[in-house]
């Protein structure tokens, strides 16, 4: 997920140094708004997204397991 | 430890600093250039102080006389508690001000640091939040520490701790100084001396619980005054974001070119240096690492990044609601600017304006104390943090070898507190002048170079050794240091030496890899026996990371 998050974020920061016109491009024709803004929002969202995730999973799932390999510890 | 009695007389004192309207006005009219003394924003800002000195008092009766009760909060926070803090931590004046004019000024730009500031916190769940929570128990050295060899490792640790404080404090302690001069009409050296004297108040008498309930108090009220002032904005628009960003683009210089990637970030290496920087840096910045300390395990943990991750992820995307508004309500409105048709004030002042355009006196009042209770809480985290080095990490663990007590512990982390305190308002001082813009990318150079290559290796890669965690932290830690000086702005900008030597203001990119390579060769040529030790004991410490067995 670490990956995964980094490969956009990265993608992102190369497209800002190699292509910014691309996220200058309006959205559709008539609006002020670009597809930066967009894409911009979208990684935030990504972030928290994929943190609720993880917390969701780990929650459930791995501190199950964690907490069965205690008890076969103890 | 502080009593009942000697609360009051605190409260006294703190008021009669700063409630004295005369000898406020007499300053201000003695010097006469400054803004003239904001009333509703004194009173608020009053109202504050009050209330963290009355947290503080509070905390300093639950006791910070153990080691865990002054560095930790005595470790049992709840997640949502500690993921406000860390929001407040990261939500410094400088981010609120500082993005909101970066976005006046140049439109999209700002969202690029925004997003690097933000996507270091899935980094920090995913790579170090629960490894760190078990393994650790009140900074980050305690992890690194724990199967490599303790001395040397907590003094480089120690040593970059401060490095990162220091020149932390000092950009926070110069912005303070400017922002309460302007604000409120106080003289520079007094506004310096106003932030300095309360943090070292509230971290030595309440330890990390007051530090933390300040930071939750401030957080809450950024997080209310920037959603306000956005649906303020937005109401003013009739909701229609379409319309807002129309305005924006009609009135700013640049027209159409705010909406997309402009100059700010020049060239591919510089954009992904200071990528690298912000998204690693974050993970490196001991005061937010030192938060994980404060609750009781790492489900807790998991949630605090949540709540904080939500709650920062709502912030930068108001700041950007702000600062475009600025552009459509502030920008031609002649009211603002001075004489020369620039902002009054410099732009890092425009959120302000921007509150008095849409919210009048009262709203600017109360956004100007905000402002000031924001630097109050972020100075006080970062002192903790240097304060918990100095005494946890070198005074008990490498100067004393582990002989120390606990309570002299933590007395000599009340007096690292205090000289931290006098330091930096002296530093403040002595800066005010100075070009200080390169200190924060300094830090989180610093912080991704020399805290994080270290900090993941020791959790993940078990052939990792001392010499090699060593070496590899002082080349981040040197190498960072080094080229920001040889960089164009400090050699040139601020030392006025000439072109700089080395052309790219942030080194992240070849400092961390460095620090990483640094870390990896040494620690595969190292053949002694102390670290086959150590590479035998990451079995047991993998154990322990993952799972929390033997955790206090």
């Amino acid at each position: 997920m670490s990956i995964g998050m980094a490969a956009a974020y990265f993608s992102y920061i190369l497209t800002i140094a190699f292509w910014p016109r691309l996220l200058g491009l309006p959205l559709w024709n008539g609006t002020v708004i670009t597809w930066g803004f967009v894409i911009g929002i979208g990684l935030i969202a990504l972030g928290f997204v994929l943190t609720a995730v993880y917390v969701g999973r780990a929650n459930s799932r791995f501190d199950h397991l964690s907490q069965r390999l205690l008890e076969e510890v103890q | 430890m502080i009593s009942r009695q000697t609360c009051g007389p605190l409260l006294a004192t703190a008021f009669a600093l700063l409630s004295d309207p005369a000898r406020a006005d007499a300053l201000t009219s003695a010097l006469g250039t400054r803004q003239s003394l904001n009333v509703t924003a004194i009173i608020m800002f009053l109202g504050f102080v009050a209330v963290s000195l009355g947290v503080t008092c509070w905390a300093a009766r639950q006791g910070t006389s153990t080691a865990k009760d002054f560095y930790a909060a005595g470790g049992g926070l709840k997640g949502f508690q500690n993921g406000l803090a860390i929001a407040g931590d990261y939500t410094s004046a400088a981010t609120f001000l500082g993005v909101t004019a970066l976005v006046y000024t140049s439109g999209y730009d700002g969202m690029i640091y925004a997003i690097g500031f933000l996507v270091g916190f899935p980094m920090i769940l995913f790579l170090i939040a629960e490894p760190l929570r078990n393994l650790g128990r009140y900074t980050f050295a305690d992890v690194v520490a724990y199967r490599l060899s303790e001395v040397p490792v907590r003094a480089i640790a120690g040593v970059n701790t401060l490095v990162i404080v220091v020149f932390y404090l000092i950009a926070q302690m110069v912005g303070a100084g400017k922002l309460i001069q302007l604000l409120f009409g106080l003289p520079y050296i007094y506004a310096v001396g106003i932030v300095g004297g309360l943090m070292m108040v509230y971290v030595t008498f309440g330890g990390m619980l007051a530090t933390t309930w300040v930071q939750i108090i401030k957080a809450v009220l950024l997080m209310s005054g920037s959603a306000l002032m956005s649906f303020l904005i937005l109401w003013h628009f009739g909701f229609s974001l379409e319309a807002l960003f129309r305005e924006a683009v009609t009135l700013h210089p640049k027209a159409a070119a705010i909406m997309a990637p402009g100059g700010l970030v020049k060239d591919p290496i510089s954009a992904m240096s200071l990528g690298l920087a912000l998204i690693f840096g974050t993970a490196g910045l001991p005061h937010i690492l030192m938060r994980f300390f404060t609750v009781r395990n790492a489900r807790d943990a998991r949630t605090s990044v949540l709540v904080a991750t939500g709650f920062i992820s709502v912030f930068y995307s108001l700041l950007f609601v702000l600062g475009f508004g600025a552009i459509a309500l502030v920008s031609a409105n002649p009211q603002f600017s001075d004489a020369a048709g620039g902002l009054i004030g410099g732009a890092n002042m425009v959120a302000l304006h921007l509150a008095d355009a849409v919210g009048g006196s009262l709203l600017l009042g109360f956004i100007s104390a905000v402002a000031f209770a924001t630097i109050l809480a972020v100075v006080s985290g970062l002192t903790l943090a240097g304060a918990s080095a100095a005494s946890h990490d070198l005074y008990a663990r490498v100067i004393r070898r582990g002989r120390a007590s606990e309570h002299e512990e933590v007395l000599v982390s009340k007096a690292a507190v205090v000289a931290i305190s006098l330091l930096a308002m002296g530093l403040g001082v002595v800066f005010e002048n100075q070009n200080i813009a390169f200190m924060v990318g300094l830090v989180f150079a610093i912080a991704a170079s020399a805290n994080f290559p270290v900090i993941l290796l020791s959790i993940v890669w078990p052939d990792l050794t001392t010499r090699g965690a060593v070496s590899g932290s002082l080349a981040g830690l040197l190498s960072s240091v080094g080229l920001v000086a040889l960089s164009p702005g400090v050699w040139t900008a601020t030392l006025k030496f000439g072109p700089a030597p080395f052309p790219y203001d942030n080194p992240a990119l070849v400092s961390v890899p460095l620090a990483f390579a640094v870390s990896w060769a040494v620690s595969v040529l190292d053949r002694s026996t102390a670290a086959a030790l150590v590479r035998a004991s990451f079995g047991a410490q993998h154990v322990r990371a993952q799972t929390g067995l033997g955790i206090e």
